[in-house]
C-alpha cells in the first residue's frame, strides 16, 4: 500500500508536531545534562526520573531507542550483548562470593591493630577458588587476580552503556542553528482581510486578500491617481486603475 | 523596420537613464563570483533531490518536483537582482540577438531594486533586507511566496507593459503564473497572489492604463520621451 495513502494530512501533521516538540524537548534536556556536567563536574544524576526523561528524549529520535530506554529502566537492555551479560554475571558471581568471604571475618572492631597483624589468613571459600581455577576465553576472559587491572575497564564500559542517550555537542548546534532560522523566516505583516480571495480599493491603490493567509495585500507600489486614474472594481469584481470617469464600484 | 543599431542604442541609453534614476547597476552574471557560486549551490541541490527522489520511489513516495533551475540555466537564462545589482547574462548585454530581451528585462529588473530599496515590515528584521530574506524564504513559508508573487507579479507586469508598448502581444496570464511555479519553485499561495495581481495589473492594460508600478510608469514615459520611434514597431 502506498504510504501517502495511510499518511493523510492531518496524520502527518500530527506526526510532524510532536516530531518537532519531541525535538526541542530533546534539545534542551541535552542542555541541560551538558551544562550540568561542565558546571559541577559531576556525572548527570542517575535515577529513575532521569531514566524517564532519558527516554523521553529517546523517543524525540527514535522509537526503538525509546523502547529501549524504557526497558533499560530496571536495568536491563532491549537488546542484551551477550558479552555484557556473561560479564555482568561473572561480576555478580565474585561480588557475591566477596560478600560471603567477608561475612566469614572476625570482627575487626574486637582487636587491636596488632592483633589484626596477628589474625589468621581465612581460608579461601569454594565460591573463589572455582573462580581463580575458571578458564575465561574471550575479550571478557580474566584472570580473577588481575581484578584491579579489569575494574577500570568494566567502569569505562559501565559508563558508555549509561551514556546511550546522550546527544554530541555538535549536533546539537547544528539543531539549535538550524531551530533558529526556522524561528527567523520573516513574516510580510500585512492587515488582516475578511474575504479571501478579493479585491478592494484601499487608499486608491488596487488589494487582493490573499486566499493563504487572508492578509491584505497591496497590488503595484502607488495609488492609480498617479497616472490621472482611480481605483475601481471591474463588472468581474477586479480591482484596477480605471479612467476617472469609470463607473466601476469603488 | 527599426535598425538592430537603434534598438541597441535604445537599449544602452534606457540601462543608463534607469540605472541613474533608482541607483541600480548592471554587471555580467558569468563575470560575478557570487552568481557563479549560486549556479553551483543550484546544481547541488538539484542533484540531491534527484537522489532523494529516486530513493523515494522504493518506498512508492513521489517528492514534488524542486522546481528549481539549473547552474547552467541559471547563468544563462534568468537575469537576477541582488540589492542594486542586476545581473544579467553576458550575451544579453554583447549580442544584439538579445537586444529585445534586454529592453523587456531591464525595467523588470529595476522594479526589484524599487522593492528592495522600498523594503516592507518584515517583523523584527531590517527593512533594508525585508525584500532579500523575504525572497529567500519564499521556499519555506506561505507568507513570503506571498511576497515573491505579489513583487514578481508587479515586475512581470512592467515587462508586459513594455512589450505591448514596443508593439509586441501580452504573454498570457496563465503561462507567467506557471513560469513563476516552475522556474521560482513558488508555492501555491504565492501563485494565487501572482495571478490575482497581474490580473489587476492585466485590466488595467485593458482599460488603457499602465501598471501602477512607479518604475513601469517612469520607464514607458522615458520611452515615449526617448525613444517615440520605436512605439508599436517592434514585435516583441
Amino acid at each position: 500500500m502506498p504510504l501517502e495513502s495511510i499518511l493523510g494530512p492531518q496524520v502527518t501533521s500530527l506526526i510532524a508536531y510532536s516530531t518537532a516538540i519531541l525535538t526541542a524537548f530533546s534539545l534542551l534536556y541535552g542542555f541541560a545534562k551538558i551544562a550540568w556536567a561542565r558546571m559541577s563536574g559531576r556525572a548527570f544524576p542517575d535515577n529513575r526520573i532521569t531514566r524517564g526523561l532519558d527516554a523521553l528524549a529517546e523517543l524525540g529520535s527514535n522509537l526503538v531507542g525509546f523502547a529501549n530506554k524504557v526497558k533499560r529502566g530496571d536495568g536491563a537492555p532491549l537488546i542484551p550483548n551477550p558479552e555484557v551479560v556473561a560479564r555482568d554475571a561473572t561480576i555478580a558471581e565474585l561480588r557475591a562470593a566477596l560478600d560471603r568471604a567477608a561475612g566469614s571475618l572476625p570482627s575487626l572492631d574486637a582487636h587491636s591493630r596488632a592483633d589484626e597483624v596477628a589474625l589468621p589468613r581465612p581460608a579461601a571459600p569454594d565460591a573463589i577458588t572455582a573462580l581463580r581455577s575458571r578458564t575465561l576465553t574471550g575479550r571478557e576472559g580474566f584472570d580473577a587476580t588481575a581484578r584491579q587491572e579489569l575494574a577500570p575497564d568494566v567502569v569505562a564500559a559501565a559508563r558508555r552503556e549509561g551514556e546511550r542517550g546522550s546527544v554530541d555537542v555538535r549536533a546539537l548546534v547544528a539543531l539549535a542553528l538550524l531551530m533558529a532560522l526556522m524561528a527567523a523566516c520573516p513574516n510580510w505583516n500585512r492587515a488582516a482581510c475578511p474575504v479571501p480571495g478579493a479585491y478592494s480599493c484601499v487608499r486608491d491603490q488596487p488589494h487582493y486578500c490573499a486566499r493563504a493567509t487572508h492578509e491584505l495585500t497591496p497590488i503595484g507600489d502607488e495609488p492609480c491617481s498617479a497616472q490621472g486614474r482611480v481605483c475601481a472594481l471591474s463588472d468581474a469584481g477586479v480591482a484596477r486603475c480605471a479612467l476617472a470617469t469609470d463607473g466601476g464600484a469603488r | 523596420m527599426i535598425a538592430t543599431s537603434r534598438l541597441i542604442a535604445v537599449a544602452d541609453q534606457l540601462e543608463t537613464a534607469l540605472c541613474a534614476r533608482y541607483g541600480a547597476e548592471v554587471v555580467d552574471k558569468e563575470s560575478s563570483a557570487l552568481h557563479l557560486t549560486i549556479a553551483k549551490a543550484l546544481d547541488v541541490a538539484t542533484q540531491a533531490a534527484d537522489k532523494v527522489a529516486a530513493l523515494a520511489s522504493f518506498i512508492s513516495l513521489d517528492p514534488p518536483a524542486l522546481g528549481l533551475p539549473s547552474g547552467e540555466e541559471y547563468l544563462s537564462t534568468f537575469g537576477t537582482t541582488i540589492g542594486a545589482t542586476i545581473a544579467l547574462p553576458r550575451a544579453w548585454r554583447t549580442s544584439a540577438a538579445y537586444v529585445i530581451t534586454r529592453l523587456l528585462v531591464t525595467p523588470h529588473e529595476v522594479v526589484h531594486v524599487t522593492q528592495h530599496h522600498h523594503g516592507v515590515d518584515a517583523g523584527w528584521w531590517p527593512k533594508v533586507t525585508s525584500h532579500s530574506v523575504l525572497y529567500l524564504a519564499s521556499i519555506a513559508t506561505d507568507d513570503a511566496a506571498e511576497y515573491l508573487g505579489h513583487v514578481e507579479a508587479d515586475a512581470y507586469a512592467t515587462t508586459e507593459a513594455v512589450r505591448a508598448w514596443l508593439g509586441g502581444k501580452r504573454r498570457p496570464l496563465a503561462e507567467i503564473v506557471e513560469s513563476l511555479r516552475r522556474h521560482y519553485a513558488l508555492r501555491p499561495a504565492g501563485a494565487d497572489v501572482a495571478e490575482a495581481t497581474l490580473r489587476s495589473h492585466y485590466a488595467t492594460m485593458d482599460d488603457g492604463g499602465i501598471p501602477n508600478v512607479e518604475a513601469c510608469r517612469w520607464t514607458l514615459a522615458w520611452l515615449d520621451a526617448n525613444a517615440a520611434d520605436l512605439r508599436g514597431t517592434v514585435d516583441a
